[in-house]
C-alpha cells in the first residue's frame, strides 16, 4: 500500500510539473546525447574565426556550412 | 539535417576531426551570396567542391588549407565517406607547399557585420529545442533566444508583487520568432499583427537564500492568414503561407538575486500547429499536429544568434548598414 501511495505521490508531483499533453519532464523534446554529438567538438562559430585559427595552428580547416547555422536552427 | 549531423556520432570521425583539423561551422547563405572578403574567399573554393559551379546550395563539409586551397569536400551523412574525405584531406595537406598552408598575404577576413555583434552580454541567453510530440520521425531543431540584461530583469515581479506579466514586447518575441514550427527546417516568423494573443506570467513561489524561484505559465496564439506582412527581406516568400500556432507554456525558473541573473530555466511549451511554409519540411505531411518546445539556459559562451534576430523589434540589435540582410558587401 505504501508503495502504491508513493507511486501516486510521485506521479502527481511529476504531472504537476508538466504542461498538459506533454510527456513527463519534456525529455522527449530534448535531443539525446547522441543527437548532440556535434556539440562535443570544439567548433569555431564562424568561417573567419576558424580560418585565422587554422592559419595560426598550421592545420587544415574543416568547415561545416548549412542553410542556417549548423549549431543553431537549420 | 539529422542525417548529416549524425556523422558526428561516430567516435572515429570525432577523433580524426579533433586531432588533425581546426573546426568551424557557419551559415552558408551569407557566405555563398555575400560580397565581403570572407564570402568571396568561401566562394572561390566552394565552386570547386561537391556542388560544382555557381548557383545552387553550397551546404556541406569542406576541408581547406588556410590559403583557400580545397583539399576535399562532401555533403553526406555516410560515415565511411566522411572518413575517406578526411583521409584524402590529410594526404593533400601533407603534400602542400608551406605557402599553401598559410593565409594569403595581406588577407583580412573580418566581416563588417555579423548578427553575433548584437550578442547581449550579461543577458538571458536561452537554447530552444523543438520536436514533434506525436508521430514524426524524431527530427528536432534548435535555436537561440536573446534577451538583454534589462529585458531579463523586466520579467521579474516587483518586490511586493507576487506575479508579473511578461512585457508584451518580449511575449511577442517568443510568439513571433520562437514558438514557430521549425522542427524540420527553417520557417517564417509571424508579424506582430498576427499574434492574436500572447500572455505569459511569472509567479514567485519561494526564496531559498539568494535564489528566487518562480513558475512560468501562459498561452500564445498566432494566426497568419497567408500574405507576408514583414516587407521586403531575404525571407520574403513568393506565395501565401497560411498557418497557425497555439502554444501553452509552463515551467520553472530560478533567479539569483545577488548575481542578478537567471541561473535555472526550464520552460516547456506544447504547440498546436496548422499549415506550413515553403522550407519547413511539412510539404509531404501538412496535417495539423503538435510540437513540443523546450527552453533552457544556453551553455556559457555560446553566441549563435537567433535565426530570426533581424526581425526582433529591439534597438540593441545591430543591423547591417545599407539595405537589409543582403548587405554583406
Amino acid at each position: 500500500m505504501r508503495s502504491v501511495i508513493a507511486v501516486l505521490f510521485l506521479t502527481t508531483v511529476v504531472a504537476a510539473q508538466d504542461p498538459p499533453g506533454v510527456y513527463p519532464r519534456g525529455d522527449h523534446i530534448l535531443p539525446t546525447k547522441k543527437e548532440l554529438a556535434a556539440d562535443r567538438l570544439p567548433w569555431f562559430p564562424s568561417f573567419a574565426e576558424g580560418l585565422k585559427t587554422a592559419h595560426a595552428r598550421q592545420q587544415p580547416l574543416f568547415l561545416w556550412v548549412m542553410n542556417g547555422h549548423p549549431l543553431g536552427c537549420t | 539535417m539529422t542525417g548529416r549531423r549524425s556523422v558526428f556520432r561516430d567516435p572515429l570521425v570525432r577523433g580524426l576531426l579533433k586531432k588533425h583539423f581546426t573546426l568551424a561551422a557557419d551559415e552558408t547563405w551569407r557566405l555563398q551570396n555575400g560580397t565581403g572578403p570572407e564570402c568571396r574567399f568561401f566562394q572561390s573554393f566552394a565552386v570547386l567542391g561537391h556542388y560544382k559551379g555557381k548557383g545552387g546550395t553550397k551546404q556541406g563539409y569542406y576541408v581547406i588549407a588556410p590559403s583557400g586551397k580545397l583539399l576535399a569536400s562532401a555533403n553526406t551523412g555516410n560515415v565511411e565517406k566522411i572518413v575517406a574525405m578526411l583521409d584524402l584531406a590529410k594526404k593533400k595537406w601533407k603534400a602542400l607547399e608551406p605557402a599553401d598552408r598559410r593565409l594569403p598575404p595581406g588577407s583580412k577576413f573580418t566581416p563588417k557585420h555579423r548578427w553575433e555583434q548584437s550578442y547581449p552580454k550579461g543577458g538571458l541567453i536561452l537554447e530552444r529545442f523543438v520536436r514533434d510530440i506525436k508521430g514524426g520521425d524524431r527530427r528536432w531543431n534548435r535555436d537561440f533566444v536573446w534577451f538583454t540584461k534589462d529585458e531579463a530583469n523586466s520579467l521579474l515581479p516587483g518586490k511586493t508583487d507576487k506575479t508579473k506579466k511578461m512585457p508584451r514586447s518580449l511575449a511577442l518575441r517568443l510568439a513571433r520568432f520562437h514558438l514557430i514550427d521549425n522542427v524540420r527546417g527553417q520557417t517564417l516568423p509571424f508579424a506582430a499583427s498576427e499574434i492574436v494573443h500572447a500572455e505569459i506570467t511569472l509567479e514567485k513561489k519561494r526564496t531559498d537564500g539568494d535564489l528566487l524561484r518562480l513558475t512560468v505559465s501562459g498561452t500564445t496564439r498566432a494566426v497568419a492568414k497567408g500574405p507576408w506582412l514583414l516587407g521586403k527581406t531575404d525571407w520574403t516568400p513568393d506565395r501565401d503561407w497560411p498557418r497557425t500556432m497555439n502554444a501553452t507554456l509552463r515551467g520553472t525558473v530560478s533567479y539569483d538575486l545577488k548575481r542578478q541573473r537567471f541561473v535555472a530555466f526550464k520552460v516547456i511549451a506544447v504547440g498546436k500547429r496548422t499549415g506550413r511554409t515553403g522550407n519547413d519540411g511539412r510539404g509531404k505531411d501538412p496535417k495539423p499536429g503538435k510540437v513540443g518546445f523546450y527552453f533552457r539556459l544556453a551553455s556559457p559562451g555560446v553566441r549563435i544568434p537567433p535565426t530570426l534576430l533581424e526581425f526582433y523589434e529591439a534597438d540593441w540589435v545591430i543591423r547591417p548598414s545599407g539595405a537589409g540582410y543582403g548587405d554583406h558587401k
